[in-house]
């Protein structure tokens, strides 16, 4: 359990998955990867990724939750996929432009 | 010759760059054009630049670039067979272009209302330093001087150092392409009231042409624009140019998604930029709203993360983002071998007498229904056609004769006191 503050990096303990948090809520938050917790220091430690957890995560695109208070970046891509407090994180949508014409 | 202006004839008393480069458009679009050249010659074809062990007998450089498929007669217009010559030719002309200064056609009996009088077809083109009016209208100019005066020289450089032109001559060229293109304007009117006209730019109006936007700025907000080194002065952006670790220049235009600009600070290392709000959206990115320390907070960590990466790892990485505008600063040999450049015949091989094949810039226009010449066409010598279109206005051999003894004549007489050898 950690508060998730903008700009902390985070690594999963299971698979080559890093991420920036971009925002978070103001409590505590239990973020893992793979099924695993994350932490701030030397990333994966040799263990496997839960297979109920082994969607993956994809360099550059950004994970949120679904109160939409929490908000991260992926800036290392692997096999694990994300969860906070239990509940998968979803692939943010990109924003599409407004149309000119 | 082939192109859109095929059927025009075009007669140009012009010298250096600015009034031979509205020739060298008539030239490439297909015009007949005819260079009419003192007895001493158009004298770029005795600058030599720099660096250039070539023998003196070739087309020096500016001359090559600005004269390539025109025809010359050699004649000093100072003698009555000259000024007739002159006046049969133009009688046959749908433009005259010059860049002589008002005052030195006036002496040779050129004024440009009166040639408009004399020949109510004809387009007269007349480009020069500071324009028609004001009290510089007849003042000598040279490319650096109109920089000056018209403002572009005052926004590159570093700040608080001296002034530093572009180099190249570019108001010499913006003031040529001005008159080209108030010629051919001149041409479609003339086919609504069928009368020519007179029609006049300069280098210094060019200049202005060339920046409205930061004028415009300027003017507007009544705050000076000012040089900002490798960026621009009114893009309150990254935008700018940066060196590489292995010492490669290159220009960061913007990155135009979101996604690319996370991609580029991934790439970097450094994902904490994108938590910077007054980065956060395209327009943001291209100036829309920057603050003066955020602005130079940006470009000094792209600054800093651009050293420490080489030119290949960078192009590498650039070369998967399409939404992120760059361009590497190149030389002229990467211009010369730029594949974009061949495929566009904007460089063409051309065939140089003495020196072989070389390099040259193409038309740099096509056209679908009228394309231009492929060939490259070299430029004349001096008074190359003098006899033929003398003949071919009607002037008889002894009068050609004549002509070319006395420009032969008047070349050696000027080039010994040039030279000190009188």
């Amino acid at each position: 359990m950690a508060v998730l503050s903008a700009g902390l990096r985070l690594k999963s303990s299971v698979c080559a998955t890093e991420i920036m948090v971009i925002s978070g809520p103001d409590g505590d938050v239990d973020l893992t990867c793979g099924g695993a917790p994350m932490t701030e220091g030397e990333g994966n430690s040799g263990g496997a990724v839960d297979s109920d957890h082994a969607g993956g995560t994809a360099l550059g695109k950004r994970y949120v939750n679904g109160d939409g208070d929490l908000e991260l970046l992926c800036v290392k891509a692997g096999d694990g996929s994300l969860a906070a407090d239990g509940t998968a994180l979803n692939l943010k949508d990109a924003k599409k432009l407004p149309k000119t014409d | 010759m082939a192109g859109p202006l095929s059927n025009l004839t075009v007669v140009e008393l012009a010298t250096a760059i600015q009034g031979p480069a509205v020739g060298l458009y008539f030239s490439n679009m297909g015009a007949r054009v005819i260079k009419v050249e003192p007895p001493i010659g158009d004298g770029s074809r005795y600058h030599r630049g720099v660096k250039n062990e070539l023998p003196e007998t070739i087309f020096q450089s500016q001359f090559l670039a600005m004269n390539k498929g025109k025809e010359s007669v050699c004649i000093d217009l100072k003698t009555e067979i000259g000024r007739d010559f002159l006046e049969v030719l133009l009688g046959k002309a749908d433009i005259f272009i010059s860049n002589y200064r008002a005052s030195a056609l006036e002496r040779i009996g050129l004024e440009l209302t009166g040639l408009n009088a004399r020949f109510p077809q004809l387009i007269v083109g007349h480009v020069n330093g500071f324009g028609p009016r004001g009290p510089d209208a007849d003042k000598a100019m040279l490319d650096g001087a109109a920089q000056a005066r018209g403002g572009i020289a005052n926004l590159t450089g570093k700040p608080g150092e001296t002034s530093t032109p572009p180099g190249a001559a570019i108001a010499d060229h913006a003031g040529a392409m001005q008159l080209a293109l108030a010629c051919v304007t001149a041409l479609e009117s003339r086919h609504t009231t069928g009368q020519g006209q007179v029609v006049r730019t300069s280098s210094l109006g060019a200049q202005l042409w060339l920046h409205m936007w930061e004028l415009q700025h300027s003017f507007l907000t009544g705050n000076q624009l000012e040089r900002v080194g490798p960026h621009h002065p009114n893009i309150n952006a990254p935008y700018g140019v940066y060196t590489t670790k292995d010492a490669v220049d290159f220009m960061f235009v913007t990155a135009m998604t979101n996604d690319a600009w996370t991609n580029l600070w991934i790439f970097f290392d450094q994902p904490d930029v994108l938590l910077i709000e007054e980065w956060d959206t395209p327009g943001k990115r291209i100036g829309s709203s920057g603050s003066e320390d955020g602005v130079a907070d940006i470009r000094t960590r792209l600054k800093n993360a651009v050293a420490l990466k080489t030119f290949e790892e960078l192009e590498a990485f650039f070369d998967e983002q399409p939404e992120i505008i760059w361009e590497r600063v190149r030389d002229h040999e990467g211009v010369r071998t730029d594949p974009q450049n061949i495929a566009n015949s904007y460089v063409v091989e051309m065939d140089l007498p003495t020196v072989g094949k070389t390099a040259t810039v193409g038309t740099l226009m096509e056209y679908s229904l009228t394309p231009t010449d492929e060939a490259v066409q070299l430029p004349p010598e001096l008074g190359a056609d003098t006899a033929s279109i003398m003949a071919e206005l009607g002037f008889d051999d002894s009068q050609v004769e004549f002509v070319e003894t006395n420009v032969t004549n008047v070349r050696q007489r000027l080039l010994s006191a040039l030279l000190g050898t009188d």
